[in-house]
């Protein structure tokens, strides 16, 4: 009883879930504006985190620092991604289900030839770096400076993107194109342009959040998959499309998984999040914090 | 005996009741109007029958025999068709095609005897697609797609037939010509009609009889002349925007 | 049994078979090199096959077709020297079926894009469970000393190939077949016209199951170990995709020429620079989705595809 109490174990949840968090708001933006299910998600996290790898050991930056510059990266794939392939699908494709099922395996399609493109680049073993390593101790707790590090630009990423969708004009378009797209459009919001914008901020949260779990994890150019599925359980959970249940499930995620690795063995992780996976999709497609948003 | 029973059926949404306490009976051979502005419960009242959605409560009797929560694909099998108020074409099938697949699983008891292509050109000819049976499907104009929808029903060798708004949309002309169809194949094959129209002339030359729904609730039964008097439809219905 | 009336006389069909037959020789007149490379093709052959049996004539695309094959090599390899060989193979077929049967009530209620991840995060579930199975019980990997030779694994195989290839063409011609068809176009439609449509999908999944179960056996008894992890590698259902995509699924030659066509690229990089393959199958399985998405066979044999959509 001790064990699950302690603030030890509350600070690891409070880290995991506030990264999970944000790895799925980046899905959320995409799957809420466009439909599309990007199971390339995770490897745009391994991308950021290789970026912020190679800053780090070529020239020291730290990944704190250049965080805007790993946005940037990513927000630029995302970007050559939606012009070179997913703009003729939804200009020229019919009916949505096609469109659907196309991206789908087109997404499956970038996620394969990002990974090996990585691997090819800087071999498929395993890295990691050392940077804010040095131990705080606050409150019993002990912590490492780049996980307090890691919690703060979580947390703050996201609240602004929540204050950025609730007050500021292309936000509130985002929000609006995700709950009603024909409503959307017959209020003169450009729905392609919006599109883009949100794909481009998806892809570029993604590549935050892999920084910043290089920081603390190994990193290697298959490491994205876990997190994709991840982000898929968080943003089902959550409500598909719906951002602050997204926020809520992700930490909730990293939470569960925190106390079932400790009362059990770490062997059972995958079991735990592959079946919580299939079991929200069977059981509760719609999410449980949210009401389902696609129509 | 009536051919088919609705006995208080009720559905629910969420908090909206789209279905109040509807029962009616449509007996062999008769065809039923069915009126009511958008949002009446027309093509839910549809849905419950052909089994695409169960209803809250209530029961549904063909023959006597109970059918309420049967699977969409069962209820035709029993002999219930219907046609969708937004066309639903087999896109990647030709015409021909379309309709071959309704004979092959509806309740038309299909035997290799009879060449399946042409038992499918004869109900074309029915309804006037003869000429469109290798066209594919996803290419037909408005009005051919509706005769599709009616010729994909009809294939399916059914005894009731639920008609859709099968007319929204097209020109007088073409409304015209539905409307001869539609009595055509009554005729010849003894069917049972239950139609939703807004094209309230439509409704009146077909229809012996017609209901109206109102906010999910039957608010009047009669003959078509009958239901142009009555003062409670002309408020709920004629006075409601029509859309 | 008019099914099989036409079965007889399609020449494309009967030349097709033959020449999957005719694979017995390799081993004689090319060497053991060659022999496991038809073997790998027959493989892919009849992986590609069952899978067009269902997904492309359903269009539910699964993701997760490899945990059959897992599931297959994983009784094979349990049960090795405990059974036979031909009681073990096709009882990694029947398993597979059951699997398949077993979770295709609650997962064939999932429909579009949601159906698609489900069919991948389900296969590494079982990934999962088998490995921690596996683990528990000391096991992570199994030597399978004493299996038969390749060229007899390469007839067993071929015998596969061939079933596949009957199979989805029987179906694809049958009152079934027409179903799966209007399923695939449009199910609330299909279900209108009185198309069962829940017992259809049933039916095509656990079949599409029965062979790629019996494959996994004879890949893990070609490989003489099994490895959790190896044999559901999520890699194998993504390849049977774009081998399935690439081929085209209206033709029989198309899961063919979809296989024949990546194992070439496989031959040229796999053994040098994998990635490259891997990246090269990307980019393919991009432009045909995009460009071609009825596949090598439907630009080869354009009429012959259309008619057997």
């Amino acid at each position: 009883m001790d064990l699950l109490l302690s603030p030890q174990l509350l600070f690891s949840a409070l880290v995991l879930g506030s990264t999970y968090a944000l790895v799925a708001l980046g899905l959320n933006l995409v799957y809420g504006t466009m439909r599309l299910l990007n199971i390339a998600h995770g490897d745009l996290i391994m991308v950021g985190a290789y970026a912020a790898f190679w800053f780090f050991t070529l020239s020291g930056l730290s990944p704190i620092i250049g965080l805007p510059l790993i946005a940037l990266i990513c927000a630029g794939l995302g970007l050559i991604l939606y012009f070179a392939i997913f703009r003729h699908q939804l200009e020229n494709v019919h009916p949505v289900e096609r469109i659907e099922a196309n991206s789908l395996l087109l997404f499956f399609a970038v996620s394969v030839i990002v990974q090996n493109v990585v691997a090819l680049s800087f071999s498929g073993s395993p890295r990691a770096y050392r940077h804010l390593d040095e131990v705080y101790y606050l409150l019993g707790v002990s912590m490492t400076g780049n996980r307090i590090a890691a919690l703060v630009v979580a947390v703050t990423l996201l609240s602004a993107v929540v204050l950025f969708l609730n007050r500021s004009h292309y936000g509130l378009s985002i929000s609006a194109l995700i709950q009603n797209k024909t409503a959307a459009k017959i209020v003169g919001i450009n729905v392609s342009k919006i599109q883009i914008l949100s794909f481009t901020i998806g892809f570029a949260i993604a590549g935050v959040a892999g920084a910043l779990i290089s920081m603390t994890e190994q990193i290697s150019p298959f490491m994205g998959f876990p997190f994709t599925i991840v982000a898929f359980v968080v943003i089902i959970l959550g409500g598909l499309g719906n951002i602050k249940g997204g926020i809520a499930a992700g930490l909730l995620l990293g939470f569960v998984e925190i106390y079932v690795v400790v009362l059990t063995s770490a062997n059972f992780r995958s079991i735990l999040i592959y079946g919580l996976f299939v079991g929200v999709l069977l059981l509760r497609p719609q999410g449980l914090f949210g009401k389902t948003r696609a129509s | 005996m009536n051919l088919l029973e609705v006995e208080n059926i009720g559905k629910n949404f969420g908090g909206v009741r789209a279905l109040d306490e509807v029962s009616l009976m449509v007996d062999k051979a008769e065809t039923l109007g069915l009126m009511g502005a958008n949002g009446a419960g027309k093509t839910t009242l549809f849905s419950v029958i052909a089994g695409h959605l169960k209803p809250s409560n209530g029961i549904i009797r063909l023959k006597g025999k109970t059918i309420t929560g049967y699977r969409p694909d069962k209820v035709c099998r029993l002999g219930i068709a219907r046609t969708f108020q937004i066309v639903r074409p087999f896109i990647g099938m030709s015409v021909r095609e379309n309709v071959e697949v309704a004979i092959l699983f509806g309740n038309s008891g299909y035997d290799s005897a009879s060449s399946l292509g042409d038992r499918a050109m004869d109900i074309l000819d029915d309804v006037g697609l003869q000429g469109l049976s290798e066209t594919s499907a996803g290419k037909l104009t408005l009005s051919a797609r509706k005769c599709l929808e009616v010729a994909r029903a009809l294939a399916t060798g059914p005894e009731i037939l639920l008609l859709d708004e099968v007319m929204a949309g097209l020109t007088p002309r073409e409304v015209d010509d539905m409307i001869e169809i539609i009595q055509r194949i009554k005729l010849q094959r003894r069917l049972t009609i239950v139609i939703v129209e807004h094209v309230v002339k439509a409704l009146n030359q077909l229809s012996e009889r017609v209901v109206v729904l109102h906010h999910g609730k039957i608010i009047a039964t009669g003959s078509p002349p009958e239901i142009a008097q009555n003062i409670d439809v002309r408020e709920a219905y004629f006075g409601v925007s029509d859309t | 049994m008019t099914a099989l009336n036409g079965i007889l006389k399609d020449r494309v069909l009967l030349i097709f078979l033959t020449s999957l037959v005719l694979t017995v020789f390799v081993p004689d007149l090319f060497g053991s090199y060659w022999a496991i490379v038809a073997l790998n093709l027959m493989m892919w052959v009849s992986l590609t096959q069952s899978w067009t049996l269902f997904s492309g004539m359903t269009g539910y695309i699964s993701l997760g077709h490899v945990v059959f094959y897992g599931i297959g090599a994983y009784v094979v390899a349990s049960t090795f020297k405990v059974l036979p060989l031909w009681v073990s193979i096709p009882l990694g077929g029947v398993v597979a079926g059951v699997l398949a049967l077993l979770v295709a009530i609650p997962v064939l209620r999932v429909r579009g894009p949601y159906f698609v991840i489900l069919t991948f995060g389900l296969a590494e579930l079982v990934k999962y469970i088998v490995l921690n199975v596996e683990t528990s019980i000391g096991k992570s990997s199994r030597l399978l000393f004493g299996a038969p030779t390749i060229e007899t694994l390469l007839y067993i195989m071929i015998g596969l190939a061939v079933i596949a290839t009957l199979m989805t063409k029987l179906v694809s011609q049958s009152r079934f077949g027409r179903g799966l068809s209007a399923i695939r176009d449009d199910e609330i439609t299909a279900e209108t016209v009185g198309v069962p449509v829940v017992k259809y999908k049933i039916t095509a999944f656990t079949l599409s199951a029965v062979i790629p179960g019996m494959v996994g056996g004879v890949i893990a008894l070609k490989s003489t170990y099994f490895e959790v992890l190896q044999v559901f590698n999520p890699v194998i259902s993504f390849t049977v995709v774009t081998m399935a995509i690439i081929g085209g699924s209206g033709d029989v030659r198309g899961p063919f020429m979809g296989a024949a066509f990546l194992l070439l690229l496989s031959e040229l990089f796999w053994a040098t620079i994998p990635q490259i393959y891997m990246i090269l199958v990307g980019l393919f399985l991009i432009v045909f989705v995009v460009f071609a998405p009825n596949g090598i066979a439907a630009i080869l044999w354009p009429a012959r595809s259309r008619d057997s959509q």
